[in-house]
């Protein structure tokens, strides 16, 4: 097994000068490398220990399994890296582009990625505890699997974005676009969704215990079988959501928008539905036990097999509202 | 053999024209399968034809999962190769739902190449 060489940056430039493209397993340390050129290097399990590679070109650079610790690679070129397995704890890519690159299991605790470009990346397990992704652009990306947990991604872009049984726990998306991404089965206890735009999105048995979607836009998404125990949404948007079988028990649903919205079977237990809109909204088998539902709009809904046990129904609004029993009101 | 994986080709009939004609509906119905057979998708691309079809193709860290829909005859051809761990016939068995084509032949396929050949490398590298 060969050893790790340490190299000094101006050997390494002058070698890719003359062709060479192979460093694999070498060592560099705190050396100024900003704005170089080494498209399609190979660095494969090589030490860049706070190496300064800003403005760097790295288009289809490989890095699988070095050790990119402290690294900045603010404003790189980064389309096609690959980083799989790497260490890039504390490391710095902010404005980078990351379009395509590869950072399946690697390490990215800590690391900056505000405004960075990462459009169809792979990021398979790839850990990201901690990491700041405000306004990072992750559209189209596969993050199956994936621990984000704490993460801050304040407007950040997630259209299409797969998250299936990611843990992101404490995650803060508020006012990102998560529009049509796949949540299937992700962890997003205690995570803020303030605001955020997630219409179509496959959030099928989620963990969104505790979480807080206020204002959120949530139109059309599936949240079939999830669990939203605790969860504030009050003032956000529902329209023709499913949430079939979800448990929404002790939810806060103040002012919210369920038109259209089917609960069939889901459990309301000591929800606050007040000044809910419920219009048309399929209520059937619902457990409501001690819900409120102060000032709701019920017109049109669906109550059959609806258990009303403790509801506080005070100035609801019932207009052609299809009761427990099967009778319509006027 | 040294068995690499299992490979399922799989024609399937009888499905609604919509359904098969739906990227959005496919690419929820390849999440679903992959998920099923407890597989990890790397990367998943779409393709929509003109007039009708659709040609979906997902990278898996088991292998792959490609299909291609002829909504006209309400037919698609479906092919999943597992290596190692996953649950290929979990992941058609979601698929065929979600797409509900009511009419399925599947064949099973095992992958791999002869244990002689490894002998053989063996014995050329011990050689050299």
């Amino acid at each position: 097994m060969s050893r790790i060489k340490q190299w000094k940056a101006q050997k390494l430039l002058k070698q890719y000068q003359q062709g060479n493209r192979n460093f694999i397993k070498i060592k560099l340390t705190q050396v100024n490398l900003q704005k170089v050129n080494l498209n399609g290097i190979n660095l494969s399990e090589s030490k860049l220990l706070k190496i300064d590679l800003q403005q760097a070109q790295l288009i289809n650079a490989n890095f699988t399994k070095a050790n990119l610790y402290q690294v900045k690679l603010d404003q790189a070129q980064l389309v096609d890296a690959n980083f799989f397995q790497g260490n890039l704890t504390e490391t710095s890519w902010l404005k980078s582009d990351l379009t395509g690159a590869n950072f399946s299991g690697a390490l990215m605790n800590q690391a900056q990625l505000s405004e960075a470009v990462m459009i169809h990346c792979n990021l398979v397990k790839t850990q990201l505890k901690d990491s700041e992704c405000l306004k990072t652009n992750l559209t189209g990306s596969s993050l199956t699997g994936a621990i984000f947990t704490d993460a801050n991604c304040q407007e950040a872009i997630l259209t299409k974005t797969v998250l299936t049984n990611a843990n992101l726990v404490g995650i803060n998306l508020k006012n990102a676009i998560v529009i049509r991404a796949y949540l299937h089965n992700s962890n997003l206890q205690q995570a803020n969704l303030e605001g955020a735009d997630l219409r179509f999105s496959d959030l099928r048995n989620a963990d969104l215990t505790g979480a807080n979607l206020s204002y959120a836009n949530l139109e059309n998404v599936n949240l079939t079988g999830a669990n939203l125990t605790g969860a504030n949404l009050s003032y956000a948007n529902l329209t023709a959501a499913k949430l079939t079988s979800a448990n929404l028990q002790q939810v806060i649903l103040q002012e919210t928008n369920l038109t259209g919205t089917n609960l069939l079977n889901a459990n309301l237990d000591q929800a606050d539905l007040s000044r809910a809109i419920l219009t048309q909204a399929g209520l059937l088998f619902t457990n409501l036990t001690d819900a409120n539902l102060t000032g709701a709009d019920l017109t049109k809904a669906n109550l059959i097999g609806a258990d009303l046990s403790g509801t506080n129904l005070w100035q609801v609004s019932w207009q052609k509202t299809i009761m427990p029993n099967g009778k319509t009101t006027k | 053999m040294e068995k690499m994986g299992t490979h399922l080709v799989v024609d399937a009939w009888q499905a609604p024209a919509e359904l098969l004609n739906d990227p959005e509906k496919i690419r929820a119905a390849m999440i679903d399968a992959i998920a099923a057979g407890e597989a990890t998708l790397i990367d998943l691309c779409l393709h929509q034809f003109s007039p009708h079809g659709v040609t979906a193709t997902a990278t898996l860290a088991e292998s792959h999962i490609a299909i291609h829909t002829w909504p006209e005859y309400g037919y698609f051809a479906a092919d999943l190769f597992f290596c190692g761990q996953g649950k290929p016939v979990v992941a058609m068995e979601v698929l065929q739902k979600a797409l509900q084509a009511k009419q399925v032949k599947m064949q099973q396929i095992e992958r791999g190449f002869p244990r002689e050949s490894i002998k053989q490398q063996l014995e050329a590298s011990i050689s050299l």
